[in-house]
């Protein structure tokens, strides 16, 4: 694979990107005229031997004296001596593989548990993720965890978490509730809570669930008292929230509002310092509507999600491309579309993708110190931007599945719970992922984009026996050309956000 | 480079460091955020208009 | 001469501005450009802001003065940057100026927040040095303050042990960790009261180890080095100066005939010049294979110091530092980092020059790592922190702060800054 990518920007900039730099530098017409005639296989130590005094003309650009030339022509040879042109290979980066001692020492740090404490809800909104548009889950029967499982599963990860595997100083630990309607079952998050709390252990435990709100203000006290993080799914305004409905179709948007400010009224300083809203882009709302709607309600900025393209129905897909919205598209529709993104900034998805662009591409971030002293040229990766099992979270379905999150299929679950125990075991648990990661990786090795990959390969058909032959973000040199180009560019148009975002926001 | 320069022992046993470290390994701290609360998926849309958009059926 | 054009430095580029004197430096090259005059230096500073991120539109006046386009030259001709005419593209560039980035970095994590400062702390755990016992006969004379200098035994007057079952517990905690090394020192090791214990339990501990011991107490010690189990174990041998050869030709012989040779590693302490010579000859005439020599300042060689171990700048720049390692010396303390040391009376450090951070048997390995990443005293202690290198253009290129500047109660262990 060739290691340097030339991308020119809307302005019409040329930069060079290259792997083994990790940095974009700028390059002047000239330097792209050897470039070329470099790729083309021309010798340019002969060619300029050849080259006129008068030197060579440059369409669109002019004519460069032959003194001018040799002058690119060393800047050419530096960059060679400096490895920049030499070939690049991914296989042996990408054939990283799991072992039973990396679960192992994962479990031991898992630092994210979610129980779906329900699969019933007392919403049916339209865009569900387990409603009528997907097609990738368990169906919904209304049921609930039994605490014994819960407690099975804590019990499970408490002898890992005391292991000397751990590697935090206290580890911190998030315990979220998830659902349909987590509330649905606050028995069992008090019991969950409860029996936290009794253990008395050295690790610290923070709490936390996504909910309609519906039954906030009944479970409000227990809620403030154990500091819970609240995510609201709120999408605006009564028109903007028509798609999230009792099961009679009538609108909730009023009793949502109810629960809502009665917290607020209730706990100013917990709803202030504990409470986001999240709202779904459709064809009911915008990014503007949405913007102006929290900041004057609530003095919030909801995060910005949009319906999930992942598992669509075939036979909906027509009414799905009808409701959904792109939020950089509402936002340009805005009144004032950069004060909006200034202000919403690392809330919204294109702000976070150039976040990780720089991250990524700028070569000055590190993700800890570590990677300041080491050199990462031995070190392997598994294919796809997919965390490894469990080391994001752990998840518990409602029906004893545990998967390593729960916006993925049910059918990739690693291990289960019943009244038997906890049945995860840790060499099967690597031989299963790395059979996934097996049926990709020789894709990602000629994949530009390998190392920003944003797939999720639980979002790839893994069914099949054969390996995959298609991944929706493959990109070849070309392709990879314009999406860095398309980066650029938007940089260029706003150089204040390069320093704005190397200094307020942090990946983690 | 004189041997007891201190940019010559200091390098060395930077040397010496990065050679102890365990080789090899797999690189735990890469992948793509896709969920953990509050933060959300990141989504590539800007790059998605070059390339068209995707949508992944259920099959 | 053009009539606008993009003049920008290069994002390979490191720029050290100080005190009216500014640094250009190439890391491709490794050539550095030094500037004083005033003129020069607020461009510098101009192009070094984040409002310009290396780039300057530079008029037909300025491309004019003469002062200017002489430095837009030297930087041209050093490949550090470049001049582009204005009319090549619709817009000003944008480059990535380099900035140093930890995501995880400690002072952010501490301002609160999701993240905290011990989440995954053990990672940057790589190094522990345990004195096992403080009792050595010998009377070599680097052994006053030899081990704040570098990695070497030394000598107490009242006898000191460490307990096994503190050491154990405190080995334990570090198996999550990246360690990659223990190092067992004394005094003399093989006096340790439960040696052989000890040696029974490192060899069940899957990490790598280093025993350190002055060449003479390896002398009568060959069963004891032989119940050593030789997977990922290594030896580090003092020899101090004048060398006893005959004796040190036994030593390497008895080495050999434990199949050893291949993991014994020679450090022979200097404080003379002409002892350089005479170690290399030793060494050439035993065949010693993997040996370091390394400087001890006695209080009285300061000389010999300035002569032998002092930086210039020409050996600065033959290093090339890379960006990275330039950003790695801005952040933390590539040598210090990492490493904790347990001397025989129970005091656990980050650095056998600084503050104690814990004692054995009371705090855990976890609590002692917490504070040195929280207080960063030594592990994150860069020459930015302590004059005179805070206010020097070099002060990234120059090697990392190390014992030595302790000891001879100055940081600039330099030819460059008075």
């Amino acid at each position: 694979m060739n290691p340097t990518i030339l991308c020119k920007t809307k302005k019409g900039n040329t930069y060079l990107y290259n792997f083994n730099l990790n940095q974009f530098v700028l390059v002047h017409p000239v330097m792209v005229h050897l470039l070329g005639l470099a790729k083309s296989g021309a010798n340019l130590a002969d060619w300029l031997e050849k080259c006129p005094a008068e030197g060579i003309e440059i369409e669109n650009y002019g004519r460069f004296g032959r003194e001018e030339v040799a002058y690119y022509y060393r800047k050419y040879l530096l960059f060679d001596r400096n490895n920049l042109f030499s070939e690049m290979e991914k296989g042996e980066k990408l054939s990283g593989r799991i072992s039973k001692e990396d679960v192992s020492s994962i479990l031991s740090n898992v630092n994210d548990v979610v129980f779906e404490t329900t699969d019933g809800c007392n919403l049916n909104c339209k865009y569900c993720a387990f409603g009528e548009y997907y097609g990738n889950y368990d169906k919904r029967e209304k049921k609930y965890l039994d605490f014994s499982m819960a407690q099975k599963m804590l019990d499970f990860l408490l002898d890992f978490w005391q292991s000397p595997l751990n590697r935090s100083h206290k580890a911190k630990i998030n315990i979220g509730f998830y659902g349909g309607e987590p509330l649905m079952n606050v028995d069992l998050m008090k019991k969950v809570v409860d029996y936290i709390k009794r253990k008395e252990l050295r690790n610290s435990f923070v709490f936390r669930l996504t909910t309609n709100a519906l039954l906030v203000e009944r479970n409000m006290d227990f809620l403030v008292e154990n500091d819970f993080g609240m995510l609201i799914s709120l999408d605006g305004d009564k028109e903007n929230n028509g798609y999230r409905v009792f099961h009679d179709g009538s609108e909730a948007h009023e009793e949502i509002l109810k629960n809502v400010l009665a917290l607020k009224n209730r706990y100013p300083t917990y709803f202030e310092r504990k409470v986001s809203f999240n709202t779904v882009l459709h064809n009911k709302n915008s990014v503007e509507g949405v913007y102006r709607y929290f900041k004057k309600n609530f003095d919030k900025i909801p995060l910005l999600s949009e319906v999930s393209p992942i598992g669509i129905r075939h036979d909906k897909r027509e009414e799905f491309i009808n409701i959904y919205r792109n939020t950089e598209e509402s936002l340009a529709l805005a009144k004032d579309p950069l004060a909006l993104e200034k202000d919403i900034f690392q809330r919204l998805s294109g702000i976070r993708g150039l976040c990780s662009i720089i991250n990524q591409y700028s070569g000055c971030c590190y993700t800890d110190y570590s990677g300041l002293l080491y050199s990462t040229k031995d070190v392997k990766r598994i294919p796809t931007g997919t965390c490894l099992p469990f080391s994001k979270k752990l998840f518990l379905s409602v029906n004893g599945k545990i998967m390593p999150c729960e916006r993925i299929g049910h059918q990739y679950y690693y291990g289960t719970v019943d009244e038997q125990g906890v049945h995860l075991d840790a060499g099967e648990v690597a031989q299963k992922a790395n059979q996934y990661f097996d049926k990709i990786r020789h894709k990602c090795t000629t994949c530009y984009k390998a190392d920003l990959c944003s797939v999720c390969i639980y979002n790839l058909k893994l069914d099949g026996a054969q390996p995959l032959n298609n991944c929706p973000e493959f990109m070849n040199h070309e392709g990879f050309s314009r999406y860095l180009a398309s980066w650029l560019s938007k940089l260029e148009e706003h150089p204040e956000y390069y320093p704005r975002i190397m200094d307020e926001v942090y990946i983690s | 480079m004189r041997k007891l320069s201190l940019a010559n022992l200091a390098q060395n046993e930077l040397q010496k460091n990065e050679a102890n470290k365990v080789k090899g390994g797999l690189c735990t701290c890469y992948c793509a955020e896709c969920t953990c609360p509050p933060e959300y998926r990141v989504e590539y849309r800007i790059a998605d208009k070059v390339d068209g958009r995707v949508f992944v059926s259920a099959g | 001469m053009k009539k606008s054009s993009w003049f920008y430095l290069d994002p390979y580029v490191h720029i050290a501005i100080k005190q009216g004197h500014a640094l250009v430096y190439n890391t491709l090259t490794g050539q550095a450009l030094k500037e004083d005059s005033p003129v020069i230096v607020d461009l510098i500073k101009k192009l070094n802001t984040k409002k310009h991120l290396l780039v300057v539109e530079l008029g037909e006046e300025e491309l004019n003065n003469p002062e200017i386009a002489a430095f837009v030259g030297r930087v041209r001709h050093h490949f550090s940057g470049d001049l582009i005419d204005k009319s090549y593209s619709g817009g000003k560039p944008l480059l990535m100026r380099p900035q140093v980035k930890v995501q995880k970095d400690v002072e952010e994590l501490k301002k609160g927040g999701e993240g905290y400062v011990g989440e995954e702390i053990m990672n940057y755990l790589t190094e522990i040095a345990l004195y096992i016992d403080n009792s050595c006969t010998g009377e070599c004379s680097s052994c006053a303050g030899g081990y704040r200098q570098f990695l070497s035994c030394t000598r107490g007057h009242t006898p000191e042990e460490l307990e096994i079952e503190d050491i154990k517990r405190f080995l334990n905690e570090a198996q999550g960790s990246s360690l990659f090394k223990v190092n067992i020192l004394g005094g003399d090791i093989f006096a340790y009261s439960k040696f052989t214990e000890l040696v029974g339990y490192l060899n069940k501990y899957s990490k790598p180890k280093t025993f350190h011991s002055h060449y003479l107490h390896l002398e009568g010690r060959e069963e004891e080095i032989g119940r050593i189990d030789r997977a990922f174990t290594s030896f580090s041998i003092l020899v101090d100066v004048p060398v006893k050869e005959d004796r040190l030709a036994r030593v390497a012989a008895m080495l050999a005939r434990l199949g050893l040779s291949q993991d014994a590693h020679y450090l022979f302490v200097i404080q003379k010049e002409e002892e350089i010579d005479e170690v290399e000859a030793v060494a050439s005439r035993l065949k010693l294979t993997h040996y370091t020599l390394k400087p001890f300042y006695n209080g009285n060689n300061l000389a010999f110091f300035k002569d032998n171990v002092f930086v210039n700048k020409a050996e600065l720049l033959l290093l090339k530092p890379s960006l990275k390692q330039i950003f790695s010396r801005m952040k933390l303390n590539p040598l210090s980092f990492g490493k904790i040391t347990v001397l025989s009376n129970r005091g656990i450090y980050a650095n056998a020059n600084a503050k104690k951070i814990g004692v054995l048997g009371r705090d855990s390995l976890y609590d002692v790592v917490l504070r040195e990443m929280f207080n960063g005293g030594s592990w994150r202690r860069s020459r930015d922190r302590v004059a005179p290198c805070k206010s020097c253009v070099y002060c990234y290129l120059c090697p990392p702060l190390t014992g030595y500047e302790y000891s001879l109660k100055r940081n600039n262990l330099c030819n460059l800054v008075d």
